[in-house]
C-alpha cells in the first residue's frame, strides 16, 4: 500500500524532497519551507491518500482546505504550494522505483489524483484567505480615514461654534484651530484622491518646471514652519530643470516630506530644501533635524500606517503613498541618516529636456 | 465678547487638568471649560500629567487614552495607585472605535467617568459638572 510505503520511508522521503526543494531555482525556497514545509506536505499527501482509499471525498476536501490555511499562515506563495507538492510527489515516485516497492499502477493514479485534489483545495483556500485579508486591510484603512476626518470636522465645528457664540475672537487662536482642521481635512481628502488615482492607474505625467513646484511648496511650508518654530531654508532652483511627472502627485510627495521634516524637527531647529541635478537625474532633498533614524526602522518608515515619532498627527499614510506616487512617475524616494542630527529624504526623478518657454503662467498643481 | 461665569469650590475656582497630545484638543477644551469658569491646566503626555498632578493637584482630570509613550490607562492606573492622588476623579476621553472595551479598561484602571471623541460641548459639560457635583459637596455653579 502506498500510504504504508510513505509512512515507512517518511524520513528518507523528507530528505529527498527537501533536497529537491533546496535545489529549486524558482520560486526560491525559504528557510521555513525547508525546515517544516516538506514534512507538512508529505503528511498532507499521506492523509489525502488514506482518505481517498476510504472514498471520503468530503473529508479529503476539508483536509486540503485546512492545509491551504496552514500554508498561508506560514507565508507560502501559490507557486511554492504547487512546486512543493510536485517535489514531494517526485521523491515518492523515485524512491518507490529504486526500492521496487509493490505499488500498483492504480495506486500511482490515486497518488496523482490526490496531488491534483490537494493542490486545488489548498490553492483555493489559500486564495480565499488572501483575498479576505486584503479586504479586511482595506476596510480597516477606510475606517481610520473616516475616523480621522470625523475628529477633524468635530474639532472645526467646536471651534466655529465658540466663535459664532462670541466666546472667542474671530482672528484669534480658536480661528487658527478652524484653519488647521480645514487644512488637515483637505490634505486627507487630497491624499485619498491621489491614492485612488494610483490604484486605478490614472496618473497623468507631463513635463513640470521644478522651480515653480518648489516655489509653491515653499509658500505652504513657510506658514507651517512658523507654527512649528522651525527655520525653513529653500535653496533657489534653476529655471531650466524639468521632470516628467504627475504634478499633483509630485507636489503632494514634496509637501509630505516637508510636513514630516517640520513635524519632527525640534523647535528652534532648521529644515533645508535643495534641488540638485546628478547624472541625468533631478534630486529634491529635504533635510531635517529629527535627531537621526534607528537603522532598523528606515524601510519601515515607508510602510502603510507607520508613524515616525511621538507626534501622531496625521494618518501615517504619507510616506507610503508618496513612495508609490513617485515610483509611478518613474522615480524613487530614499532616506539617508545623519546620525545624531537628522535625516535627508530625497525624491529622485529622471531629468527631461526643458520644454519651450511658456511665459510666467501659474504652477499646474 | 461676553464675560465667562465662574464655578467655585469652597471659595476658590474649580481646577481641571486636560491631558491630550493634540494641541487643538487641549486648546478647545481650555476654551469650553474656561468659558464655564473652570481653571484649566494642560499636559501633552502622560509624564507631564503625572508631574503636573504631583506639583499642583487639580480637582478633576480629563485624560486622553491614545498618547505616545505612556497611554491614558497607565496614567490613570498610576494616579489611582498613589495614596496622595487616588481621590482625584478621572474622566477617560477616547476616540477608540470600541467604546465598550475602552470603558472596561478605563474602569479597571480606576477612572470614574468616560467621554467618547469626537467631543460635543453639551456632553462634555454635562459629564464634567456631574462629576464635580457627585465628588465635591462644596462645588457651586
Amino acid at each position: 500500500m502506498l500510504v504504508e510505503f510513505i509512512l515507512t520511508h517518511r524520513e528518507e522521503l523528507i530528505a529527498r524532497a527537501r533536497g529537491k526543494v533546496a535545489n529549486r531555482l524558482a520560486p526560491r525556497p525559504t528557510d521555513l519551507e525547508l525546515a517544516s514545509g516538506v514534512p507538512l506536505f508529505l503528511e498532507q499527501l499521506a492523509e489525502t491518500l488514506r482518505l481517498a482509499s476510504t472514498s471520503m471525498k468530503l473529508t479529503m476536501d476539508q483536509s486540503a482546505t485546512r492545509h491551504g490555511a496552514a500554508l498561508l499562515e506560514r507565508g507560502y506563495t501559490v507557486a511554492q504550494v504547487v512546486h512543493d507538492y510536485g517535489d514531494v510527489c517526485q521523491a515518492i515516485t523515485e524512491l518507490a522505483e529504486e526500492l521496487s516497492a509493490p505499488i500498483t499502477t492504480d495506486e500511482f493514479r490515486t497518488l496523482n489524483r490526490c496531488l491534483d485534489e490537494a493542490i486545488a483545495g489548498a490553492v483555493t483556500e489559500f486564495g480565499r484567505l488572501r483575498d479576505q485579508s486584503a479586504a479586511h486591510a482595506e476596510t480597516e484603512r477606510s475606517g481610520v480615514l473616516a475616523h480621522e476626518l470625523r475628529n477633524r470636522i468635530s474639532t472645526a465645528q467646536l471651534a466655529f461654534e465658540a466663535i459664532a457664540a462670541g466666546r472667542a475672537p474671530v482672528g484669534g487662536s480658536v480661528a487658527a484651530i478652524v484653519r488647521r482642521s480645514l487644512q488637515r481635512i483637505t490634505a486627507l481628502v487630497d491624499r485619498s484622491l491621489v491614492e485612488v488615482r494610483l490604484e486605478s492607474g490614472t496618473i497623468q505625467r507631463r513635463p513640470i518646471r521644478v522651480d515653480r513646484l518648489m516655489e509653491e511648496a515653499e509658500v505652504v511650508a513657510t506658514m507651517e514652519a512658523v507654527a512649528h518654530g522651525v527655520a525653513l531654508s529653500v535653496a533657489p532652483t534653476a529655471g531650466d530643470i524639468e521632470v516628467e511627472a504627475d504634478p499633483q502627485i509630485l507636489a503632494g510627495a514634496i509637501a509630505n516630506l516637508l510636513q514630516n521634516a517640520l513635524k519632527f524637527t525640534r523647535r528652534g531647529g532648521s529644515v533645508t530644501v535643495r534641488t540638485l541635478t546628478v547624472d541625468g537625474r533631478v534630486e529634491i532633498e529635504v533635510e531635517d533635524e529629527c535627531g537621526g533614524l534607528p537603522a532598523d526602522k528606515r524601510e519601515e518608515l515607508f510602510g502603510a500606517f507607520q508613524q515616525r515619532g511621538a507626534d501622531r498627527s496625521g494618518l501615517g499614510l504619507g510616506l507610503f503613498i508618496s513612495r508609490k506616487g513617485v515610483h509611478a512617475c518613474g522615480g524613487v524616494i530614499r532616506v539617508r541618516d545623519l546620525p545624531g542630527r537628522g535625516c535627508v529624504f530625497t525624491i529622485a526623478l529622471p531629468r527631461c529636456a526643458p520644454s519651450a518657454p511658456t511665459g510666467s503662467g501659474s504652477l499646474p498643481v | 465678547m461676553m464675560v465667562p461665569p465662574s464655578v467655585e469650590m469652597g471659595g476658590r475656582p474649580a481646577r481641571i487638568l486636560v491631558v491630550d497630545d493634540e494641541r487643538d484638543n487641549r486648546e478647545l477644551l481650555d476654551l469650553i471649560l474656561g468659558w464655564e469658569g473652570f481653571v484649566v491646566l494642560s499636559a501633552n503626555d502622560g509624564e507631564q500629567a503625572l508631574a503636573a498632578v504631583a506639583s499642583d493637584a487639580p480637582d478633576l482630570i480629563l485624560l486622553d487614552v491614545m498618547m505616545p509613550g505612556m497611554d491614558g490607562y497607565e496614567v490613570a492606573s498610576r494616579l489611582k495607585g498613589d495614596a496622595t492622588t487616588h481621590q482625584i476623579p478621572i474622566i477617560i476621553v477616547t476616540a477608540l472605535a470600541d467604546t465598550n472595551d475602552a470603558k472596561a479598561r478605563g474602569c479597571s484602571a480606576g477612572a470614574e467617568g468616560f467621554l467618547a471623541k469626537p467631543i460635543d460641548r453639551d456632553s462634555l459639560l454635562r459629564v464634567v459638572k456631574a462629576m464635580f457635583r457627585t465628588t465635591y459637596p462644596g462645588y457651586q455653579e
